[in-house]
C-alpha cells in the first residue's frame, strides 16, 4: 500500500535531483574564466586613461571636499565594458576614488539643473573599446556639464610588465557623451 | 486606575506591544516554540546587516546591464539547492534525533562563515555567489523554521500566535539591526557590518543547539497529512500565498534595478528596506482584526487586492513615493496572507503536524520568490512597466479568487438550504418520538416552509399544514399533531426524494 507514493517520491527525488545538477552545471560553467588575457589589457589601459583623467588639475577631484566624489563611467560602445574589466578597475581606484559605471546617464547626470551636471560633484568618463590586440588607441570623453564636454584620444602601450601612454593625449571632437545615452 | 497599573515597565510594555490581537496567551506565544523567538531576532538582525552592507558592495559600482547575466545565472543557480535540500529537511527535521537543531545551525552556522568571506570581497566578482550563497541558507533557514513551528508547539491552536509573533520581533531586531548598522558605517566600513553580522548569525546558531525537541506527532498516516494539505482551502491559501512572495521577489530586484538606473543615492535603498519591513511589522497587527472582519481566505484576496491597486497608481506615477509606497503596502500584504495562511493551515490541515508535510509547502513559497526574481531580472522592464506587471498578476488573481469565492458561497448557500428542511424534519421526528408532539409541530411546519425557501413551487397543502399546526397547537390535539407530522414528511419526502 505504501509502495506506490514511496516510488512516486523516489521519482519526484530523482527529477528533482537531476535539474538541480543542470543547474548547478550551468552555474559552474558561469563562473569560468572567459577571456582573462584580454579583460586584463582592456582593465590596464582603462586605468591608465582614468589616472590620467583624474592627474589633470582641469578634472582633479576637490581636496576640500569631505566625501570622495564618484567617477561615473560609461561606454562608448559598441556594448558594454566586460564584467571582469569593470570590477578590475573599480578594485585598483578603491578606496581613493568611487568608480561608478553606469547603464543610463540618469545615474551620472543631475538632469533636472541648469547644464545638467554630474551628481555629487563628480565627473562623467566615456571611455571606447579597446581593442583585443594590436596597438591601443582609445576614445576618452570627459563630461562636467552639457556645455562642458572634451573628447580625448589617448594611445597607450605595454612597456615591460607597465601599460602607460605612450604620448600626451590629443583633444578630438567629443561624440558619445554630447547626445543620448 | 492604581498607581501600579500606570506605572510603566519595560516588560509590561513588551508584553503588551507582542500580544495585540492575541490577549489569551502568554508573552511568547507558546512556552516551547517561543525559544524561537531570540534565533529568529538575530537572524532577522544579521539579515539586515548583511542588507546594508551591500550599499558598500560592487552593485553600485558596475553597469546593471554587464552584471544581469551574471545575476540571472546565480538567481537560477539560486533554486537549484532547493530541489535538493527541500525533501531532505523535513525528514531531518521528523526522524533524525535533533535533526531540527542541525537544519538551524547549519543554515546559521553557513551564514557566519559566509558573511565573514563576504566582509573582505565585497568589491570582487565572488560577491554574487557569496551574496547568492547566503541567500540560499536564509531561505533555508525559512523553510526550516516555518515547518519547524508546527512540530514545536505544545497546542496547534498556537501556530498562528506563534508565526506571528516571530514576525514582529524579526521587524524589531531589523529595525534595531539598521540603526546599528548605520552607525558602524559612519564609523567604519561596511565589512565591518557583515562581521557584526556574522557575530548575530553565530549566536542564533549557538541559541538554535538549545530548542527542545520536537512533540512526537500524533499517529497520523502521512496521506491524512497530505489530504489535508493538498485540499481545496489550503491549494487555493498556498496559490495565494505563492502569488505574493513571487511578487516581493520580484519587486525588489525590479525596484532595486530601476532605482541605480534612476541613480537614486544608497538611502533611498534603505528606505526601501525599512518600508518593506515596516509593512510586515504593520502587518501583523491588522491580520487579527482582519480575519474578524471577513475570514482567512477573504483577507487572502484582500492581501492581493490592495497592493495591485497600489502598483496600479505606481505605474500611472512611476516615482520615489509612489515606489516606497508599493513597497510598504507589500510588506503589509504579504503579512497579513502570510497569517492568513497560518489560520488556513492550522483549521483545515489539523492533523499536519511533520516538518516533512511543511518543508514541501514552505519550499514552494520561497521558489515563487526565486521566480518572481528571475522574471525581473529577465525582463528588464521600465519601473511602470513592472508595476503594471504587479497590476495584472495580484490583481487577475484577486478577481479570480472573488469569482470562485462567490460561486462557492452559492452552492455552499444552496447546500445549506437543500438540507435545511430535511435537518428540521429529522429535529422534527425527535421531538415526536421524545414526545414533545407541540414543538415537534412547529419544527415540522418550518421544515416544510423551509422547502419553499430552498426554491421550491409553494403547494396548496402547505397551507392545510398551516392550519393543522395552529389546530394541534391550539387544543393540544394528538390526532391532529400526528396528521400535521405525516403531511410535513409527505411534502418534504416529495421535494427530496430518498435515493433508490
Amino acid at each position: 500500500m505504501w509502495n506506490y507514493p514511496g516510488r512516486m517520491l523516489r521519482r519526484a527525488s530523482l527529477g528533482r535531483a537531476v535539474v538541480a545538477i543542470l543547474l548547478c552545471g550551468v552555474g559552474l560553467a558561469g563562473c569560468g574564466d572567459d577571456d582573462r588575457s584580454s579583460d586584463g589589457r582592456a582593465a590596464d589601459a582603462y586605468i591608465v586613461v582614468v589616472e590620467w583623467v583624474l592627474a589633470d588639475p582641469e578634472y582633479a577631484p576637490d581636496p576640500a571636499l569631505d566625501e570622495m566624489s564618484p567617477v561615473f563611467v560609461e561606454s562608448l560602445g559598441p556594448g558594454e565594458i566586460d564584467l571582469d574589466v569593470q570590477v578590475e578597475i573599480v578594485r585598483h581606484f578603491e578606496p581613493v576614488v568611487d568608480i561608478r559605471f553606469i547603464d543610463t546617464r540618469a545615474e551620472a547626470l543631475n538632469e533636472s539643473e541648469v547644464g545638467a551636471p554630474v551628481r555629487d560633484g563628480g565627473l562623467l568618463l566615456g571611455l571606447g573599446p579597446v581593442p583585443a590586440e594590436g596597438p591601443i588607441d582609445i576614445r576618452g570623453e570627459v563630461y562636467q556639464t552639457s556645455d562642458r564636454v572634451v573628447g580625448y584620444r589617448f594611445r597607450v602601450a605595454k612597456r615591460g610588465q607597465m601599460m602607460v601612454l605612450i604620448e600626451p593625449p590629443q583633444r578630438v571632437e567629443p561624440e558619445g557623451l554630447v547626445g543620448e545615452l | 486606575m492604581n498607581a501600579a497599573s500606570t506605572h510603566w515597565s519595560p516588560i509590561r510594555w513588551i508584553r503588551h506591544f507582542t500580544s495585540q490581537g492575541f490577549d489569551d496567551l502568554p508573552l511568547l506565544g507558546d512556552r516551547e516554540a517561543g525559544r524561537l523567538l531570540p534565533v529568529q531576532a538575530l537572524h532577522s538582525f544579521g539579515d539586515t546587516m548583511f542588507a546594508v552592507s551591500l550599499v558598500g558592495s560592487l552593485f553600485f559600482n558596475v553597469s546593471l546591464d554587464a552584471a544581469r547575466p551574471r545575476i540571472l545565472l546565480y538567481l537560477a543557480v539560486t533554486m537549484a539547492p532547493f530541489l535538493v535540500l527541500a525533501p531532505l529537511i523535513g525528514p531531518l527535521i521528523d526522524r533524525v534525533r535533533g535533526g531540527h537543531r542541525m537544519v538551524l545551525l547549519a543554515a546559521l552556522g553557513g551564514r557566519a562563515l559566509l558573511a565573514l568571506v563576504l566582509a573582505t570581497q565585497l568589491k570582487g566578482l565572488v560577491l554574487y555567489p557569496l551574496a547568492f550563497a547566503i541567500l540560499v541558507l536564509a531561505k533555508v533557514f525559512t523553510v526550516s523554521r516555518n515547518s519547524l513551528v508546527p512540530v514545536l508547539v505544545t497546542d496547534r491552536s498556537h501556530l498562528v500566535v506563534v508565526n506571528s509573533r516571530l514576525a514582529r520581533v524579526s521587524a524589531v531586531a531589523g529595525g534595531f539591526a539598521a540603526l546599528v548598522a548605520v552607525a558602524i558605517l559612519e564609523a567604519s566600513s561596511p565589512g565591518w557590518i557583515l562581521r557584526a553580522g556574522a557575530v548575530a548569525y553565530g549566536g542564533g546558531a549557538l541559541l538554535a543547539l538549545r530548542l527542545p525537541p520536537p512533540h512526537p506527532h500524533e499517529n497520523v498516516s502521512p496521506i491524512v497529512e497530505q489530504l489535508e494539505l493538498s485540499g481545496p482551502g489550503v491549494r487555493s491559501a498556498t496559490l495565494g500565498m505563492s502569488s505574493l512572495r513571487a511578487a516581493v521577489g520580484f519587486l525588489v530586484f525590479h525596484i532595486g534595478f530601476v532605482m541605480k538606473g534612476a541613480g537614486e543615492p544608497a538611502w533611498f535603498f534603505g528606505l526601501l528596506a525599512i518600508s518593506i519591513g515596516l509593512g510586515a511589522f504593520a502587518g501583523t497587527f491588522f491580520a487579527p482584526r482582519l480575519r474578524q472582519l471577513v475570514g482567512e481566505q477573504l483577507m487572502l484576496t484582500i492581501a492581493l487586492a490592495v497592493p495591485a491597486v497600489m502598483a496600479l497608481v505606481t505605474a500611472l506615477r512611476f516615482h520615489r513615493v509612489t515606489a516606497v509606497s508599493l513597497v510598504f503596502v507589500l510588506g503589509i500584504s504579504a503579512s497579513v496572507a502570510r497569517r492568513a495562511f497560518d489560520y488556513v493551515v492550522q483549521t483545515e490541515a489539523p492533523h499536519a503536524r511533520r516538518g516533512q508535510a511543511y518543508a514541501g509547502l514552505e519550499t514552494r513559497l520561497e521558489l515563487a520568490w526565486v521566480a518572481g526574481a528571475l522574471l525581473a531580472v529577465v525582463s528588464n522592464a521600465p519601473g511602470w512597466l513592472g508595476a503594471l506587471v504587479l497590476t495584472i498578476g495580484l490583481g487577475g488573481l484577486a478577481m479570480e479568487r472573488v469569482v470562485r469565492q462567490r460561486g462557492a458561497a452559492r452552492i455552499e448557500s444552496a447546500a445549506a438550504r437543500a438540507t435545511l428542511p430535511l435537518r428540521l424534519l429529522e429535529t422534527a421526528e425527535a421531538l415526536a418520538a421524545r414526545g414533545d408532539r407541540q414543538q415537534a409541530v412547529f419544527v415540522a411546519v418550518a421544515a416544510a416552509d423551509a422547502v419553499t425557501l430552498a426554491g421550491a413551487p409553494v403547494k396548496p397543502q402547505l397551507a392545510d399544514l398551516r392550519e393543522l399546526g395552529r389546530v394541534a397547537a391550539t387544543y393540544h390535539d394528538e390526532h391532529t399533531a400526528e396528521e400535521a407530522l405525516r403531511l410535513a414528511h409527505q411534502l418534504v419526502a416529495e421535494a427530496y426524494p430518498a435515493p433508490d
